[in-house]
C-alpha cells in the first residue's frame, strides 16, 4: 500500500494561496481550522498530519515578504508538540507528526515531550528531527551565529542517539501498580542511560514509562549527504527527495542502499516526497486554479522570496535574465533547497521571472496537477517506478486543496486498490507498515516480531 | 472572592494514597484519570489544577522507597504542557497550571509552550516557575553538579524577563490577514526582545501572536528568602508553604510587604498555601474511574 502523510498548513503551500477566495479568512492561531484540516485528513484514511516548524520569526529584514507572508515563514502558529496533543483528542485515528531541532533543544526535553505526545495520542506520534536550517534562530538561543552543517549533523546524531535510550529506559511491565504488595514499580525493571559524549552526557533513565509504539516515528528531511547518511542509518521515514520522478528514484535508490551497511532492512524506512498537487475535477480547473495563483505574486513579491530562498539579493537585476554568477555553492544556513533551486535553474538556463515561477507554487518541488485520475496516474506511476513509498501532500489553497485531494484523489487510489479504505491498525507506526521498535528489554526479539507476540 | 486550586497527581498526596480501594486502579501515565479528575475539579468551580513536575527519576538509589513511589517522586508522568493541551479539549473553564523550570529551559521555549498553551485552552494557561530543588536532574542536562541557589535565582529572574518581553513580542492587530491587499501583518506592530544579559541572549520576537489572557499567569513557590524575593518582584500566585495559621499570616505579610518597592500592589499577588484536605463523608462513593483508565 502507499503512504500519504498530508502538510495542513492553514496558509497553503503556495506563496499566494492564504489570498484566494476559497482560503481560510482568519489563518492565525485558528485551532478550530487546524482541527479541520486534521480531520479532512482522518477522513481520507491518510496516514498523518505533519508540522514543519521553526524558532523564529523570519523575514523581518524583508519588509515587503515579511507582510505578505509565505507558507514556510510561520510567523505565529502553536508549539506543534502542544497543538499535536490537543488535536489528538478530536482526531482519534491519524498519525500526528511534529518537528523539533536537535541543534537547540536538549535530548531529555526532546524524548519527553514527544513521549508524552505517543501516550496522549496513544501511539499515532512521529519526531520529524531537523537540525534548523534557518540561521536567525540561533539568535534566539544565545548563539551568535549558527552552527555549521558538519557540527549540526554530528550533534543530530548523537542527540538521536540518546533521544532513543531514554525511550527505552524502562521495562514495558515496570509499572505493577500493586495496591496489595505496595510495589508501584519494579526498581529492576529500569536502567539509567548513563550516556557521556561529545555534545551531550545525560544519565536517565526518561521519567516516562515505555510508550504505545515502543519509540514514536522518527522523521528525517535527508537532501543533504550527511542528512541522507544520518537518515539511512536511524529514520524511520523522510519526506525529502527531489524534483523529478528521475531525481526520486535515484534518491530512492541511493538511501535504500546505504541501509545495508547498518543492518537494515530497505523496506523499513519509508520515503515519502513532498509533492504539491493541483486538483480538479477536470484537468481545466487545475489549471485554472494554478494561474489564479500565479497571478497573486507581484514581480518585486516573486524576486524577493526567490532571493530569500537563494539566500541572495536578486533586486535590482533584469527579471528576464539568468541568476547571477556569483552566488556561493554553500551558505551557512543555506538550505539543501537553496542547492536544488540552483541546480534546476542553471540546469533548464531559466531566468530569474522562471525561476520564482517555477518556486512559487511548490517551493521549487513537483506539482502534480490535473484531474483526480491524472494525479492518480502520476502517484501511482512514481510509487510502481521505486520513485517513492508514499507522498507528502501539500495543497497551495487550504482546506479547499486537502479537501479536494481527499475528495477526488483519494477514491481513485482506493479503486485502483494501492491505498487503505479503512484504518487497519491503530498507531502510527502501523499505518505506515513499520515494524516495532528495537529494545534492550527485548534481546531475545529481533525489531518487528515483538508485536506479533 | 477565595481562590482554589488543587493539585493534579493522580497518585494522590499520601504517600499510601495510591494503595488505597477508592483510588484509582492504575494511575501511571493514564490521560483518562487526568482528564477526569480536571471535569471533577471544573464541576467544582475551582480555579485552577496544578501540576509539579520535575526533569529527572528520582530514589533510585533507596529501592524500597523507589519501589513505593512517593507522591513526589513521579517516576513515569506525562510532560505538564502537552499533557494541559489535551485536557484543555475536555474541559473550558478551569485554569491549567503547568511547571517549567528556568535552570534547565531555555526562555524562548518555555515562552512558546505556554503561549501555545494560551492559545489552545482559549486563556486558561499559566506557568509555575521553578529553579528546580533537586540536584540529580542537573545530571540529565550535561552538569555534573546543580546550579547554586544565588545563580538559580539570578538566573530565572532574567529568565523571567525574557519571557515576559517574548510574550509581549505583537501587538493585537499586528495580524491583518487582508487577503485584498496581501497583507498578512504588518511589520510595525511587532518589536524585538534584544535581550543581552548574563544568562541569556535572545533577539525575539516570538513566533506564536499574543495569547488570550496577553500573557499567561505566572506562579512560583517561594519558600526560600531568594524565592520569596523572586515572587514579589514578579509572581501572580504563590504556592505557600506554612504549616499553620500564624505562619502563613506571616508569609503572606513578608511577601506582600516586599512587593512595594517593585512598585506592585499588594493584590497584584495571589497567595495560595497549600494543605491537605480530609473530611468526614461516610456516604460518599468511591472515586470512579472510567473504562479507558482500567488496565
Amino acid at each position: 500500500m502507499m503512504n500519504i502523510i498530508a502538510i495542513p498548513n492553514l496558509v497553503g503551500g503556495h506563496l499566494g494561496g492564504w489570498r484566494h477566495k476559497d482560503a481560510f479568512a482568519k489563518p492565525v492561531m485558528n485551532l478550530e481550522a487546524f482541527i479541520e484540516m486534521t480531520e479532512i485528513a482522518e477522513r481520507g484514511k491518510l496516514d498523518a498530519v505533519f508540522l514543519a516548524d521553526g524558532n523564529g520569526v523570519r523575514d523581518m529584514d524583508r519588509p515587503a515578504l515579511f507582510a505578505a507572508n509565505h507558507p514556510s515563514a510561520r510567523p505565529a502558529f502553536f508549539e506543534p508538540t502542544t497543538l499535536l496533543s490537543a488535536v489528538s483528542m478530536i482526531a482519534k485515528r491519524i498519525g500526528v507528526v511534529a518537528t523539533a531541532t536537535s541543534t537547540y533543544d536538549e535530548p531529555w526535553m526532546v524524548a519527553r515531550r514527544f513521549a508524552s505526545m505517543d501516550h496522549i495520542s496513544k501511539g499515532r506520534a512521529g519526531w520529524n528531527l531537523v537540525t534548523a536550517s534557518n540561521a536567525g534562530d540561533a539568535l534566539n538561543f544565545g548563539r551568535a551565529e549558527h552552527m555549521g552543517r558538519e557540527d549540526r549533523y554530528a550533534r543530530a546524531q548523537e542527540f538521536y542517539e540518546v533521544v532513543a535510550k531514554l525511550w527505552d529506559s524502562w521495562a514495558d511491565d515496570a509499572f505493577p501498580q500493586d495496591k496489595q504488595t505496595g510495589q508501584y514499580l519494579d526498581p529492576a525493571r529500569v536502567r539509567p542511560i548513563d550516556h557521556r559524549g561529545i555534545h551531550f552526557s545525560v544519565k536517565g533513565p526518561l521519567n516516562i514509562s515505555p510508550t504505545p509504539q515502543g519509540r514514536p516515528v522518527v522523521f528525517m528531511a535527508g537532501q543533504s549527504g550527511p542528512g541522507m547518511e544520518l537518515a539511512a542509518r536511524y529514520a524511520d521515514a523522510l519526506f525529502g527527495a527531489g524534483t523529478t520522478k528521475q531525481d526520486c528514484i535515484a534518491a530512492y535508490a541511493d538511501i535504500k542502499g546505504r541501509m545495508a551497511r547498518y543492518g537494515r532492512a530497505p523496506d523499513s524506512l519509508k520515503i515519502l516526497p513532498g509533492v504539491s498537487t493541483f486538483v480538479g475535477r477536470t484537468a481545466a480547473e487545475a489549471e485554472e486554479l494554478y494561474e489564479e495563483l500565479q497571478s497573486l505574486i507581484s514581480p518585486p513579491l516573486g524576486v524577493h522570496y526567490l532571493s530569500k530562498m537563494l539566500v541572495h539579493d536578486l533586486e535590482g537585476l533584469p527579471l528576464d535574465g539568468p541568476l547571477p554568477d556569483d552566488l556561493a555553492p554553500e551558505t551557512l544556513g543555506g538550505s539543501s533547497l537553496r542547492r536544488y533551486i540552483i541546480d534546476f535553474a542553471r540546469r533548464d538556463n531559466l531566468t530569474i521571472r522562471q525561476i520564482y515561477e517555477r518556486t512559487l507554487p511548490a517551493l521549487g518541488g513537483p506539482v502534480f496537477k490535473g484531474s483526480a485520475a491524472q494525479v492518480a496516474d502520476e502517484m501511482e506511476d512514481w510509487w510502481r517506478s521505486r520513485a517513492a513509498d508514499g507522498f507528502t501532500i501539500m495543497a497551495p489553497v487550504q482546506p479547499r486543496g486537502l479537501r479536494e485531494f481527499v475528495d477526488l484523489v483519494v477514491p481513485e487510489l482506493q479503486r485502483r486498490g494501492i491505498f487503505r479504505k479503512e484504518y487497519e491498525t491503530t498507531t502510527l507506526r502501523g499505518h505506515l507498515g513499520l515494524s516495532d521498535a528495537p529494545s534492550q528489554w527485548h534481546p531475545e526479539q529481533a525489531a518487528g516480531e515483538r508485536g506479533a507476540a | 472572592m477565595m481562590v482554589l486550586g488543587f493539585t493534579g497527581g493522580a497518585l494522590g498526596g499520601h504517600l499510601g494514597g495510591w494503595r488505597h480501594r477508592d483510588s484509582f486502579p492504575t494511575t501511571s501515565m493514564q490521560l483518562q484519570c487526568m482528564i477526569e479528575m480536571a471535569q471533577i475539579a471544573e464541576r467544582g468551580g475551582i480555579d485552577m489544577m496544578f501540576l509539579a513536575d520535575g526533569n529527572g527519576v528520582r530514589q533510585m538509589d533507596k529501592p524500597a522507597l523507589f519501589a513505593a513511589n512517593s507522591p513526589s517522586d513521579r517516576p513515569a508522568v506525562f510532560e505538564p504542557v502537552t499533557l494541559f493541551a489535551a485536557v484543555a479539549q475536555h474541559t473550558s473553564r478551569i485554569g491549567l497550571v503547568a511547571t517549567a523550570t528556568t535552570s534547565y529551559e531555555e526562555p524562548f521555549t518555555i515562552a512558546r509552550k505556554f503561549a501555545s498553551l494560551d492559545h489552545l485552552s482559549g486563556g486558561r494557561a499559566g506557568w509555575n516557575l521553578v529553579t528546580t530543588q533537586y540536584v540529580e536532574d542537573s545530571k540529565n542536562f550535561g552538569r555534573d553538579e546543580h546550579f547554586g541557589r544565588e545563580d538559580r535565582y539570578e538566573r530565572a529572574r532574567e529568565s523571567l524577563d525574557v519571557v515576559r518581553s517574548l510574550w509581549d513580542s505583537w501587538a493585537t492587530d499586528a495580524f491583518l490577514q487582508d487577503k485584498s491587499t496581501g497583507r498578512y501583518l504588518d511589520p510595525a506592530r511587532v518589536r524585538l526582545t534584544n535581550h543581552r544579559g548574563k544568562h541569556f541572549a535572545v533577539k525575539g520576537p516570538l513566533n506564536v501572536a499574543r495569547t488570550p489572557q496577553g500573557q499567561p499567569v505566572v506562579f512560583m513557590a517561594g519558600q526560600s528568602d531568594a524565592g520569596k524575593e523572586l515572587a514579589a518582584y514578579g509572581g501572580e500566585g504563590l504556592f505557600g508553604t506554612a504549616s499553620n495559621k500564624a505562619e502563613a499570616q506571616a508569609e503572606y505579610a513578608d511577601i506582600k510587604g516586599r512587593m512595594k518597592k517593585y512598585g506592585r500592589p499588594p493584590d497584584a499577588l495571589r497567595i495560595l498555601p497549600a494543605s491537605a484536605c480530609s473530611w468526614d463523608a461516610p456516604r460518599r462513593r468511591p472515586m470512579r474511574c472510567s473504562r479507558s483508565c482500567s488496565p
